[in-house]
């Protein structure tokens, strides 16, 4: 039986289902209903609710939790998620598991705290400075953002790195059926199986996630932000810069296809296809619905992106189109990646979310490209 | 920034609204007028969209009433209830970001003492207490280390309103709030007694139930700004919204609080500033 449930309220259900340990967050529209549900449910499943002074101080805290070995997760919106991309940085280099939940309103800056919009895909995955791989994920419904939330444990722990989930403010605050799974699967942190003398806690085969202690065992490590090599101490060397850098890199896009997740609906082979995510891939469903050439491509997991997937599906069409509700960003990697027709972006950047029409009318509208 | 900029350019007289008319011929520009002359002047904040019964918003308009110059005035505000009121403001107003309001005061009131050397331009910084002394805390901290001459003034509703009510540093100890469903874990902070210990020459505390002695903080603030250095002025600003109170109950909230003693009107002076207001005060006569 499906229950009623918010976006935001399902996030929260997944993270305390998925065994979330630690939360810590600071008030912000539109994700606050997250922090709220934790304040009133995780100090009763024996974790720790906090709710810090800024979000540069809830991204630090949820590093040092996670360090001490919790399942930890923080909640925010756009500024709240420009604060967090030094700290996001840190997590990245020093490969610290960790759950950020940046649930998208429209900007610029403050922009409309109760509107939704696409904007920070772009932010997401170059926000930081230096080359900082990250996996982002981007639900499109009440029940995704359960399944997607304990699926970003999962992903964090296993890839040693933080897990940015994208809802945008209608998926947060739509209410509709979720159906709870008996369990879920919790997330598993790699351990080390050496003797605490021989850890060093950056030390694997190429290509594979090193184990991670924890803070508090008798595995005694150091952490720094700056360039280190298999010890954690802190080097310099063209050489332990290059290796660090490419292990960050590979880790996650040699396994884009464990990490990424990609739906199509629609014919075998469409002559159009529209590549969206989050609201705007149900408002791509709804356009194309009864239409027997086009398909919807939805990109479930954002970065890294499936590049030959999305070559694939998009190898019969004629036309590609890209809705999104922001100024053109996905477009952009769409057009790198489809080179044999053309890609149409559809934006809109005004705090109103996409409507179906206004994509089965761009469709119809290109013509001969997509007949 | 002076009455010339509120007059009305010849010819357009009946094409403007009715509003700014009377802002023209109304307004407190250069009149030196105070809470004593309320209903005799059109004011700077007449209309607003927040809450019936905010106290924020009822502090803001008596803060509005009490500056010494509005015309040489430019108010700094931040994310939060009071960024709703302040388009509705006829003063040069900024609304920053969360937390950065000082950090944009201080370049303000530098830049505006190079381009006019020989004209007192007060920097006020007008947020609340989510935005003073949690995400800002460092921008106001260094603001006053600096020894910034500016007028930093809290509208303490102890909570994030805007938000829908959230725990604030400035919350009271086992307050029930959204994010505190278990009531607050640590007292209210001392946020004067950290104003003193990080320079700031005036701080004062207040309340709109005293209407006259918010005007006397306000104004002594600001002046003591302009010559000697940073000013902090506290206004307690009940909520009404998120503190489930009748929104005609504002006033009897701060009364009774006062009672309780968790709210306590204050003043202090370093002896630079009170010397500095003496001086003011028998030249006035």
């Amino acid at each position: 039986m499906p229950i009623l449930m918010q976006g935001n309220a399902a996030i929260a259900e997944g993270a305390l289902r998925a065994g979330v340990s630690f939360y810590a967050g600071y008030p912000i529209t539109p994700s606050s209903e997250v922090a709220e549900i934790m304040a009133r449910r995780l100090p009763g499943q024996g974790g720790i609710y906090l709710q810090m002074e800024d979000e540069l101080a809830s991204m630090a805290a949820i590093i040092g939790a996670s360090l001490a070995g919790a399942r930890s997760l923080t909640a925010t919106s756009g500024p709240g998620f420009s604060l967090m991309q030094e700290n996001l940085g840190m997590a990245v280099m020093a490969e610290v598991p960790c759950v950020i939940v940046n649930v998208q309103r429209s900007g610029p800056s403050t922009g409309l705290a109760t509107r939704p919009g696409q904007g920070d895909i772009m932010q997401a995955r170059w926000g930081r400075h230096g080359d900082a791989p990250i996996i982002a994920l981007c639900p499109s419904s009440v029940q995704d953002c359960f399944d997607q939330t304990v699926r970003a444990f999962i992903l964090a722990e296993k890839f040693r790195c933080p897990v940015v989930l994208m809802p945008d403010q209608v998926v947060a605050h739509l209410s509709e059926g979720l159906e709870l799974p008996g369990e879920v699967t919790r997330s598993e942190r790699s351990r080390p199986t050496c003797s605490p003398a021989e850890y060093q806690p950056f030390a694997a085969p190429p290509g594979e996630i090193p184990p991670l202690a924890e803070y508090g065992s008798p595995y005694v490590f150091h952490v720094t932000s700056s360039m280190h090599d298999e010890t954690g101490f802190s080097r310099s060397d063209p050489e332990t810069a290059r290796k660090k850098n490419l292990h960050l890199h590979r880790k996650l896009h040699d396994r884009v296809e464990d990490i990424a997740e990609v739906r199509y609906y629609g014919p075998d082979r469409p002559g159009v296809l529209v590549v969206a995510y989050g609201i705007t891939a149900r408002a791509a469903r709804a356009a194309v619905q009864g239409d027997e050439d086009a398909g919807v491509l939805e990109l479930a997991t954002l970065w890294p992106l499936h590049e030959r997937r999305l070559a694939e599906v998009a190898g019969s069409a004629r036309l590609v189109l890209v809705p999104e509700m922001n100024l053109g960003q996905m477009v952009h990697e769409m057009r790198r990646i489809v080179r044999h027709c053309p890609v149409h972006g559809l934006h809109r950047a005004d705090g109103e979310p996409i409507e179906p029409e206004e994509i089965a009318r761009a469709i119809r509208d290109s013509g001969g490209e997509a007949r | 920034m002076t009455r010339r900029m509120f007059k009305i350019s010849a010819g357009f007289e009946e094409v403007m609204p009715p509003e700014y008319r009377e802002l023209v011929e109304k307004g407190p520009f250069e009149k030196q007028l105070g809470v004593a002359e309320l209903g005799t002047f059109k004011e700077l904040l007449e209309e607003h969209p927040l809450c019936a019964g905010c106290g924020l918003a009822l502090s803001l308009r008596l803060t509005l009433i009490s500056l010494p110059s509005p015309e040489d005035t430019v108010i700094v505000g931040a994310t939060g209830c009071s960024s709703l009121a302040f388009p509705q403001v006829a003063v040069h107003n900024i609304h920053s970001l969360f937390g950065n309001q000082n950090a944009v005061a201080t370049g303000l009131k530098r830049a505006l003492s190079l381009r006019f050397p020989d004209r007192a331009k007060d920097v006020v910084v007008i947020a609340g207490d989510g935005a003073t002394c949690d995400i800002g805390l460092e921008s106001v901290m260094h603001s006053w280390f600096r020894g910034e001459k500016l007028t930093t003034i809290m509208l303490d509703n102890e909570a994030y309103a805007n938000t829908g009510g959230q725990e604030s540093g400035m919350s009271q100890l086992g307050t029930v709030l959204n994010m505190a469903p278990m009531g607050k874990k640590f007292k209210k902070v001392a946020f004067p007694e950290v104003a003193k210990a990080a320079g700031c020459v005036y701080v004062a505390v207040a309340a709109p139930h005293q209407p006259r002695r918010l005007e006397r903080s306000v104004r002594r603030a600001i002046l003591i700004a302009r010559e000697i250095g940073p000013t902090y002025v506290q206004l307690y600003t009940p909520c009404p919204t998120n503190y489930k109170f009748k929104p005609a109950d504002t006033l009897s909230v701060i009364r009774e609080q006062e009672k309780a003693g968790l709210f306590r009107p204050d003043e202090y002076l370093s002896p630079e500033a009170a010397a500095y207001i003496q001086q003011l005060e028998e030249a006035k006569g």
